[in-house]
């Protein structure tokens, strides 16, 4: 008769994954309280020179973490060239010395706000991660104020590259959009859009500027479906094509009321928002406008 | 033979036109041992703002935002390699000055034609044979060669060239590029603190007489509460007080010695206090910011003890000295109080700072930020640059800054209501207002020290 296996609980893919230590490479720590106000700027330019950090930081070498094996609570100490658990440094044979515990590597610090530990020095990097100021720290046993994180170097690389992606998306957008494009966002952005004919030059190159000093702001603004209707309206009422009586608003021509607005309110958003949210006579008002303008 | 008797020479009563006796004083403005002794007899401690005020380390400031100039960094420079270059022995290595090693706006560097650096790492002393490129801002260059054939000037990226000047000129030596330090701006502001009590006409029975220099004076047992509280809330101010840009007014707060501190100097944290650890990593921190010999430890109250137990402990027979009991029965005292330390040729003077010990201050918990902190202040005095004279003058570490914006004392007191000195309204009171204007200069807050217990 044939051996039948056992057959495995569970798909053995999904578990909790270590962390792997990638010894050669160099981990990044950086402090997060900046102090701006208190540090010296250059007497010249008057700019912060160096960091916003204290040039020298350094934080405790040994406390007490819960054990990420066995969940229980388990002090650690730094010594360098020694394991970081305090009762596998403390066998006989394997006790450090006195010279070694004063070794100033034992020192965690900070310099201009940045630590670098190798990848090799296993233990370091477990004192870095285990201390309860370590904000990527998910089990802390006290309540100590976070005060370091750890740079993701490819993370900080992607987000840079998202920033950069944007800017010039922002730009591109401000060179090569109709002028029928430009105004609603452009109005949005507080440029001037009156006589936009007679102006355009001079809307567009303010509305490069404001692409390419805030990119971010400006891109939230071209995808907000709000200041097309909003400019559109505007310009309706400036234009005498539109107006509010007795808190409606009202064809000027016609004298025919629409829908309630709050006259002492911002007309335009209100209609924009009205729209946005599928009230049917307020649709209807702006494909009017539309189709006129 | 009748006995005269001479008359007395000083008589019992005299005539005036009129009393004049009577005269408000802010005890705040008489700035003497009276007015701290008080306040350590309700308080425990001496305010080391008070103390530095008694000693002339105040100074009053020009403007509300008062300026000082420091030269950065040491009097030697260094630069970093921003990246690895590799050549054979004796040959040049042009190399690009790394991050960290620019000021003006990446304008400036230190290397110059015919500096002589050493590399911290091999140890191989190189000259500045040419600087191709000084001009593009952060990404100045230099060639770099070494002092004998034999070695070799290759550098990896972080490398660290110390400048050790210009050596090694031989005859006839050409003028040399002037080695400028750069100077740094620190800015502070003094800001507001004030206090007002209404005193109605029945409460001004408390009014409490004194003598000075034989006057009678007076002060109300309110206004005596008052100075007391606001000597602690200027000792706040001075240490804890933060620039602020959310008050509903214009306003820019001041920056403590504590902020000035944690922007500048430096900050430890420590699990147990060992004398010879615990100081030794001190110790090491200290000497490599070019620390002065002496310092002042302003500690709460547990650090304070964990400070002289572990000299108890560690230092031979537990450093306890006893009274002479020589020829005497009887008890034996024990004295077991530690007032300084001079170890590694540096001296530390404890006090145990009432002001960072919130159950002192409070009463409260005394378990939040300030539980097991100490504060090292340096002492002495510090170099600093007068930019208006161009030259440099030697200022106290740590000075109080005031202002009197319409003269007179630095606290200024006024009265309003029917029995000020002159009446201004019907109400039967008097509003006794005290204002001054305070602000914290710390010279070298890179060589301060804070250390917090966690």
């Amino acid at each position: 008769m044939e051996a039948t296996e056992t057959k495995r609980k569970g798909n053995p893919n999904f578990g909790r994954k270590k962390k792997e230590i990638d010894v050669n490479r160099k981990y990044y720590f950086k402090l997060t309280q900046e102090s701006e106000t208190a540090k010296g700027k250059d007497a010249t330019t008057g700019e912060i020179y160096g960091s916003p950090f204290p040039e020298i930081r350094f934080i405790t070498n040994e406390g007490i973490a819960k054990c990420p094996e066995t969940g229980q609570l388990r002090r650690w100490r730094y010594v360098y060239g020694f394991p970081i658990w305090l009762d596998q440094q403390i066998s006989p044979n394997l006790e450090p010395s006195q010279l070694q515990l004063e070794d100033q590597r034992n020192v965690l610090i900070f310099r201009n706000g940045i630590m670098t530990v190798e990848g090799n020095d296993e233990s370091k990097l477990k004192a870095m991660m285990l201390n309860d100021a370590y904000e990527g720290n998910e089990n802390p046993v006290t309540n100590k104020p976070k005060i370091y994180t750890m740079i993701d170097e490819d993370a900080e690389l992607f987000k840079l590259e998202d920033e950069i992606d944007e800017s010039y998306e922002a730009l591109k957008y401000a060179n090569e959009s109709s002028l029928s494009d430009i105004l609603p966002v452009a109005f949005a952005l507080g440029i001037d859009v009156s006589d936009a004919e007679n102006r355009k030059e001079k809307i567009r190159a303010e509305f490069k500027v404001k692409a390419k000093s805030m990119p971010s702001a400006f891109m939230s603004q071209v995808v907000n479906p709000i200041n097309a209707v909003k400019h559109a309206v505007d310009a309706a009422m400036k234009k005498g094509r539109l107006e509010v009586v007795d808190t409606k608003i009202t064809n000027a021509e016609t004298k025919v009321p629409y829908f309630s607005v709050n006259p002492t309110g911002d007309v335009p958003e209100q209609v924009a928002k009205l729209v946005i949210s599928g009230d049917e006579k307020a649709t209807k008002l702006y494909e009017s406008l539309k189709r006129l303008s | 033979m009748a006995i005269t008797q001479t008359p007395v020479s000083t008589p019992a009563n005299y005539s005036d036109p009129s009393i004049t006796r009577f005269g408000l004083i802010n005890s705040l403005n008489v700035i003497n041992v009276r007015a701290m002794n008080e306040y350590y007899e309700t308080y425990g401690f001496i305010p080391y703002g008070a103390l530095n005020q008694f000693m002339g380390n105040e100074e009053k400031a020009d403007n509300k935002q008062f300026r000082w100039y420091q030269s950065r960094g040491r009097a030697m420079g260094f630069v970093t390699a921003n990246a690895s270059v590799t050549v054979g022995n004796g040959a040049a290595a042009t190399v690009t000055v790394g991050a960290g090693g620019y000021s003006a706006a990446g304008t400036k560097s230190l290397p110059a034609l015919g500096l002589i650096f050493r590399n911290s790492r091999t140890g191989v002393d190189v000259r500045v044979s040419a600087v191709p490129n000084k001009t593009t801002p952060n990404a100045h260059t230099f060639q770099i060669t070494p002092l004998v054939t034999s070695q070799n000037a290759s550098v990896l990226a972080g490398d660290e060239l110390l400048s050790r000047g210009f050596v090694y000129l031989g005859e006839q030596s050409d003028k040399t590029e002037t080695i400028i330090r750069n100077l740094d701006r620190y800015s502070n502001f003094c800001t507001e603190l004030r206090a007002d009590s209404t005193i109605g006409d029945l409460a001004a029975a408390e009014k409490m007489e004194i003598q000075i220099n034989g006057n009678y004076s007076y002060y109300y047992k309110q206004m005596k509460d008052d100075n007391l509280r606001l000597m602690q809330e200027l000792d706040f101010l001075l240490f804890e007080g933060t620039q602020t840009n959310n008050l509903p007014y214009v306003e820019e707060g001041s920056n403590g010695v504590i902020k000035q501190v944690e922007a500048n100097g430096v900050i430890g944290d420590y699990a147990t206090w060992g004398v010879t650890t615990t100081f030794a990593q001190i110790e090491r921190v200290l000497n490599s910011v070019g620390a002065p010999k002496e310092y002042d430890i302003l500690a709460d109250n547990s650090s304070f003890i964990e400070m002289q137990n572990s000299i108890f402990t560690e230092i031979n027979n537990g450093a306890i000295v006893y009274a002479n009991q020589s020829g005497k029965t009887g008890d034996i005292e024990i004295n077991r109080k530690f007032k300084s330390l001079d170890i590694y040729s540096r001296k530390y003077n404890f006090t145990n700072y009432g002001l960072f010990d919130e159950q002192t201050v409070y009463g409260s918990s005394g378990l939040g930020v300030r539980n097991r902190f100490a504060l090292f202040m340096p002492q002495g005095r510090e170099n600093t640059y007068n930019k208006y004279t161009g030259t440099t003058v030697k200022v106290p570490r740590f000075t109080v800054m005031y202002q009197t914006p319409f003269g007179g004392n630095k606290w200024h007191t006024a009265q309003n209501g029917l029995f000020a000195d002159t009446p201004t309204s019907t109400k039967a009171e008097k509003v006794i207002t005290t204002i001054g204007y305070f602000g914290a200069r710390v010279v070298g807050a890179q060589q301060y020290l804070i250390m917090k217990g966690n």
